[in-house]
Parts: C-alpha cells; sequence; structure tokens
C-alpha cells in the first residue's frame, strides 16, 4: 500500500465517524430546532476515539507525510461537515 | 475544555483580542498570500505556459556547466549553485562568499539562466540579494512569495514584520484555546437563526477550533523561518561562535573534511545526477557544489522526501570523482534530533512533502486560517458596533481588506498574462496590484454601505478570476488543455477550472447578496447606509 | 508592595508591571536565553543540536514566557523567574564572550 492510499482510506475512515459525530451532534441539533437530544456523550467519547484511530495507524506505521495529511484533512473534513449541516433558513442573519 | 478562573480568561480575552484586532489585516494578507504560495510552483507553470516535459537535471548538464565555468572570472569559482528556473531550465550561480559591510556573510557571485534547449538567456552579476529577483516569466509566482514572505519591505524589516505576526498568531492560537470553554461542544455549531454576534462568533470558533493544531504549526514555523536569519543566527554566531556567522554555518550546514586546495577539475556532473536520480528515484531539487575545482569539492544533491516521510533527502558526492559517498541529512553532518527538527520545518510550512495532494490539504488550511482571521476581526467589530458608531470605518476597512485583497491578487495575476509577452510582467504585476489595491480602496470610500461594498468587490474579484483563464490562452498565448495534457503539465487546465469555478462562485454570491437585498428593501423607499 | 503585585491585575501598577513583563520583558529574557542556551545544551549526535533546538524552538520559549506573564497570579514570581533565567543565562553569555576575548588578546601577544 502507498503512502497515498494509506493516508487516503484513513481519511475516509475517519471522515465517516466525523460525519457521524456531526449528525449526531447534540448541540447543533437544539440550534436546529431538534429537541430529540441527539448522541450520548459516552457514544461521542467512544466515536471521537474511533475517528482517531486511522491517524493512530498511520503513526505507528512511520508513515508520518499519511499522518499529517490525515490529520489537516479530518480538519477540512469535520469544518465542511459543520458547514453542511448548518441549519437552513430564509434570510441571512450575521454579516455579509 | 481549559477552565481558566474568570479573571485569567478576561486577561486572555484581551490578549486574543488586541493581538488579533492590532495585527489582524497585515495577518490576513500574509495568510492569504501564503495559501497561495502553496501552489506558487503550479501557479508559475500555468501562468507562463510551461509546456517542457524533463527536468533540466534528467538531461546532460555537464558541458554547460563547464562552458559556464570557462566564461566565469576565477574568483567567482569559489562554489556553485545549480537549479531549475523557468520551464525546466537551468540556474548556475557561480559564486564565493564575503562580508557585507556589516560584516554578515553574503555570496557574490555570477548567475547564469539557460532555458531549457541549454541556450545562454540572461547573465547576471552581483550579491545573492541583489541577483535573485523575479524575473518576466516568474513575476506572479514571485510576487506571491515575496509578498508573503516580507510583505514587499526591504530585508531585514520585512522578515521581522512577518516573524512579529507569526507570533501574534501563536498568541491568538494559544490564547484562543485557553478561552473557548466549550471547545468540542460548540465543534459543529453554526447557527443562523440568531443574533449577529453569536452567528459570527460561531463561524470564526467552528473554523479556528478544527484548524487549530495546524494554526500554531503555520505560526510556529512561520516565525521561525522570519525570524532564524534576521535575529537567531546572529545571536547564536555572537554567543556560540563570538559573533563569526560563517563558522556557525559551516557548523551546521558544513561538510567536515580535510582541506585540499590542489587544482583538480570538477568531476562529471551528468554521472552524479543520473546516480542521484536512481538512488532517489526522482530529480535532484538543488545541487551545491563546494571548493569547485579543488581536490576537495563536494557535491551535494537535495531530494524532495521520501515516501511516507517528510524530511527532504540530501545525497554526498566526492566533487572531483563525481563518486557517491553517502546520504547526509539537510542539516548537520550526521543524523541527529535538532537536524532532523530543523530539516522538517520546511515540509510542514509549505505543506510539499507529498506532491499534490498534501499542498492541497496545506490550501485548504490556508483558506480557513483566512476565515479565521477575517471572522475574527469582523466579530470584533460587530461586538462594538452598536456601543461606537466611530467604528464604522474599521468594518469597512476590513471589508476592503478581506475582499480587496484577493482583488488585487486576481488583477496581478491579469496583468502578468497580459504584459508577459511583452517583456515588461515584473512592473506590471505589482503596479496592476496597487491599482486595483487603490480602486478596492476608493470603492470604499464611496460605497453606499459596507454590504454594497462587500457584494462589488466579490464581484468585480469573481469576474477577474473568470477572465484569467482567456487571458492566458489569448494573451499570454499559453498552451491549449490538449497540448498541456499531451506533455504532463494538467496543472494547466485544472487551474483554468479552478479560477473559472472560483469566479462564478463569487459572482454567484455578490448576485444573490444583491438580491437579498431588493427582497429586505422597504416598497418604494430608499435603505439607510449600513 | 509584594501583595499589591501579587494578586491578579487591578490597579494600573500591576496592570502596567504585567505588561512590560510580557512584552519587553519577554522579548529581552527570550533573547538571553536564545544566546545562553547554546553554551549548555548537549550538541547531539552531530554536534549541533545546541545550535539548532534554540533557533527552532526561539518562538515558543517566547510564548512560554508571555504566557506566563499574563497568567501567572503573582507577579513576583514572574519576575524573580524571568530576571532568573536572564541573569543566569546572561551571565554564561557575558562569561564565554570575556573568554573568548581573553583567548584572543592572549594570541596578539
Amino acid at each position: 500500500m502507498t503512502m497515498f492510499h494509506l493516508a487516503l482510506i484513513a481519511l475516509v475512515l475517519s471522515a465517516i465517524s466525523i460525519l457521524a459525530l456531526c449528525a449526531g451532534d447534540p448541540k447543533r441539533r437544539r440550534t436546529a430546532g431538534d429537541m430529540s437530544g441527539g448522541m450520548t456523550p459516552a457514544r461521542r467519547r467512544s466515536l471521537a476515539a474511533v475517528s482517531c484511530i486511522p491517524g493512530l495507524v498511520c503513526a505507528l506505521l512511520g508513515d508520518a507525510a499519511a499522518f499529517l495529511m490525515w490529520l489537516g484533512g479530518c480538519a477540512l473534513v469535520g469544518w465542511a461537515c459543520a458547514a453542511f449541516f448548518r441549519p437552513r433558513s430564509s434570510g441571512g442573519q450575521g454579516t455579509h | 475544555m481549559i477552565h481558566l478562573k474568570k479573571d485569567e480568561t478576561k486577561a486572555m480575552v484581551a490578549v486574543h483580542g488586541w493581538s488579533g484586532i492590532l495585527l489582524g489585516l497585515l495577518l490576513y494578507a500574509v495568510v492569504l498570500t501564503g495559501t497561495a504560495a502553496v501552489f506558487a510552483h503550479e501557479i508559475g507553470a500555468w501562468s507562463a505556459g510551461h509546456v517542457a516535459t524533463q527536468s533540466t537535471f534528467e538531461k546532460p548538464i555537464d558541458a554547460q556547466v563547464r562552458r559556464l565555468d570557462a566564461m566565469t572570472p576565477p574568483e567567482f569559482r569559489e562554489a556553485l549553485s545549480l537549479f531549475e528556473i523557468g520551464d525546466h531550465g537551468l540556474g548556475a550561480f557561480f559564486h564565493r562568499d564575503e562580508l557585507d559591510a556589516k560584516g554578515m556573510p553574503i555570496e557574490r557571485g555570477i548567475y547564469y539562466q539557460l532555458d531549457n534547449a541549454g541556450q545562454l538567456r540572461a547573465t547576471v552579476r552581483g550579491t545573492s540579494e541583489e541577483i535573485f529577483g523575479p524575473r518576466n516569466d516568474d513575476a506572479l509566482s514571485s510576487f506571491l512569495v515575496d509578498t508573503h514572505v516580507r510583505l514587499h519591505v526591504p530585508d531585514p524589516w520585512g522578515l521581522l514584520l512577518t516573524g512579529i505576526l507569526g507570533l501574534a498568531m501563536l498568541v491568538a492560537a494559544i490564547s484562543g484555546l485557553l478561552i473557548h470553554r466549550h471547545l468540542f461542544k460548540d465543534i459543529f455549531t453554526l447557527r443562523r437563526q440568531a443574533k449577529p454576534v453569536l452567528v459570527d462568533r460561531d463561524k470564526h470558533s467552528v473554523a479556528s477550533t478544527w484548524s487549530l493544531p495546524f494554526a500554531f504549526i503555520l505560526a510556529f514555523t512561520g516565525s521561525f523561518f522570519s525570524f532564524f536569519g534576521t535575529v537567531g543566527v546572529p545571536v547564536v554566531a555572537m554567543a556560540a561562535f563570538g559573533g563569526d556567522v560563517e563558522a556557525l554555518s559551516e557548523a551546521v550546514f558544513g561538510n567536515p573534511g580535510k582541506p585540499d586546495p590542489r587544482p583538480v577539475a570538477i568531476g562529471n556532473l551528468d554521472r552524479v545526477t543520473a546516480d542521484a536520480i536512481r538512488r532517489t528515484g526522482e530529480e535532484p531539487t538543488f545541487i551545491a557544489i563546494e571548493n569547485f575545482g579543488r581536490a576537495d569539492a563536494k557535491i551535494t544533491t537535495f531530494h524532495n522526501p521520501r515516501a511516507s516521510d517528510i524530511e527532504p533527502v540530501a545525497l554526498l558526492y566526492d566533487g572531483a570523482t563525481a563518486t557517491f559517498v553517502r546520504a547526509k541529512p539537510t542539516v548537520g553532518a550526521e543524523p541527529s534530533v535538532g537536524g532532523t527538527l530543523a530539516g522538517i520545518m520546511g515540509p510542514l510550512h509549505f505543506g510539499n512533502f507529498a506532491g499534490f495532494l498534501s499542498k492541497a490539504i496545506w490550501f485548504g488550511l490556508g483558506f480557513a486560517m483566512c476565515y479565521v482571521t477575517y471572522t475574527g476581526m469582523r466579530l470584533w467589530v460587530v461586538r462594538r458596533k452598536d456601543e461606537t458608531r466611530s467604528l464604522a470605518w474599521l468594518e469597512r476597512t476590513l471589508t476592503v481588506v478581506g475582499f480587496g485583497l484577493p482583488f488585487g491578487l486576481a488583477t496581478a495575476a491579469a496583468a502578468f498574462l497580459v504584459t508577459m509577452p511583452l517583456g515588461t510582467a515584473v512592473y506590471w504585476t505589482t503596479a496592476a496590484f496597487l491599482i486595483a489595491s487603490a480602486m478596492a480602496v476608493l470603492a470604499g470610500v464611496f460605497a453606499p454601505s459596507n454590504e454594497f461594498l462587500s457584494r462589488l468587490l466579490k464581484g468585480a474579484t469573481g469576474i477577474v478570476m473568470i477572465g484569467l483563464p482567456l487571458l492566458r490562452l489569448f494573451a499570454a498565448q499559453g498552451p491549449g488543455w490538449g497540448e498541456a495534457m499531451a506533455v504532463g503539465q494538467p496543472i494547466i487546465p485544472a487551474l483554468d477550472l479552478a479560477f473559472v469555478a472560483a469566479g462564478i462562485g463569487l459572482v454567484r454570491a455578490s448576485w444573490a447578496g444583491a438580491r437579498v437585498r431588493r427582497r429586505t428593501m422597504p416598497v418604494g423607499g430608499t435603505t439607510s447606509a449600513a | 508592595m509584594s501583595s499589591r503585585l501579587n494578586t491578579f491585575p487591578h490597579s494600573r501598577l500591576q496592570t502596567w508591571t504585567r505588561i512590560l513583563l510580557a512584552g519587553p520583558g519577554a522579548m529581552v529574557v527570550a533573547l538571553t536565553l536564545l544566546a545562553g542556551m547554546p553554551l549548555w545544551l548537549p550538541g547531539g549526535a552531530a554536534g549541533i543540536d545546541n545550535l539548532v533546538f534554540p533557533l527552532i524552538f526561539a518562538p515558543l520559549i517566547w510564548a512560554g514566557l508571555f504566557f506566563h506573564a499574563c497568567l501567572d497570579r503573582s507577579l513576583v514570581r514572574v519576575a524573580v523567574i524571568a530576571g532568573a533565567l536572564f541573569l543566569v543565562h546572561g551571565a554564561l553569555v557575558a562569561s564565554s564572550l570575556m573568554g573568548k576575548t581573553a583567548a584572543t588578546t592572549e594570541r596578539v601577544r
């Protein structure tokens, strides 16, 4: 497996966990008007730990390049998830 | 996340806010140009229409170097640096080390610029600071890099300024971490239906939380690079070597060995490059030859990191015999913790350790940091807007810089494409940036509202960006997509598409803002300026 | 006086003392550490760690001093730690420079 494959696979696996965390995030759901409560703290912590495993594997394999790309990619995925799952509204609030 | 006491939090909020608002505009300029500069090499290839297929080091260079050596006065043959320039051309800098008026070591010599056919295109004499300026074909990428590294302020002040901005970013990152009590609870929350201050706060905190590790890394490595030559080296040299900077440089970067000044012709360089490519799997990014023409000559080839690694590779050759000696670290004569740390500062900052993928990720993170800087300043202004009407000018200034800077950079790119065939790109790239910036400032002064200003600048930037591929093709007579793909330059169509997509996005955002504005206007009335 | 400096800043004196320690104070101490650390850090496998580590970690050293000055409730402690670091490393640098000057003078004789 090349470094690129390792980095991409690690990123995709973590992205699934991050997506699940975002979908079940209690505060995000509350602000979107969904009072169902979202994920329990224990489940969130487990999922957060699971999302770190692919990066840990990259680090343990000594693949520094894959680890850094995984870390940076996760940051972008997380931000994108937050933006994508932002509650829709009819008019713009905030600035610009 | 980290629970400080109330007064400590208050102090950190003050540190975070004031460091951000006092230096934020300049920091935004550095971060934005740095984001673009991640792809400086690719932008150079796109803008100048590079179509050469082979690296200069994959072709014979020995005969060319010997020809240049014969033309070079003996006093400049102490050392030779070889590197690629332009469209796989060869840059050769024959030089000697000397001290300037302030006692700082410099390199003085002759810089030959050859094209990819081996023809000598230009010869420049002077010190390394004088001669390595922008050329006509790389004026755009040089402009981006120079703005990022020193904001076009002369050395050492430009480097000191960007170093201070790096420290400010470090302070903002650490203080931001300390003041945000619910880092993970808020990590996915971007409210829309809330007070403007809360909406802006969410935008800022979500982006900054996700990019925090990289904000730290980029601030730390950036300020390292800025302060290394201006403050670090002189101070360490003063303490450890009695002020002898050359001795420090020799200790850290030199290759120890017994001096042997007997004149011996340099070994076959083609043998060296072929062997280096065979050992590492790719061509050198730089070749340094010390004691050129002597029995103790040494040749060091520098290469991108191997797969899975981030530290660049350096191979050492005997200069007289062109035989491989050993692989060595880029810093220090032997592998060491300090050498490795110093060696990875570059890859960590530039994101160039794994080709296009790592650069794309670093570009995204750079964009995140621009967003964090901009939204942070907006939050500071919006929080105080209701209390202090006099901050309206600051809000406009923020919009002028925030959206005027991309407009200026896009206009600089357009000017480069138009003037490169005329040979005046070096002047007009910078001039166009300044003219566009002045136009953005004027728009800031005369726009009826901040919202209008924002839409105007977004729309203008979008229109210029959509036009860039057309200018590249017709004004700069650049290669078409078919030709670019045939020579293995997919970056040319990729950047064309990226500029068009970004341009369309900006024009749409500007248009959508105008539609919302019209919908919220009272019927038959006018609105008051924001 | 020390009790006034030992609580988190409320008075003008405390605020300005803290600003001076976190601002120019942290800068001066960081530069002194940058100069002094090569004289006692081990050289490492390549004999360069003592030169390279201070160069690399200078921004973090400054940040550490800055945040310590901002957050430590006791300004006296901040001043003592910064002062001690400054004096120790300053003395190391001065001693090294005087030693080099003496050696040069000896060679000239």
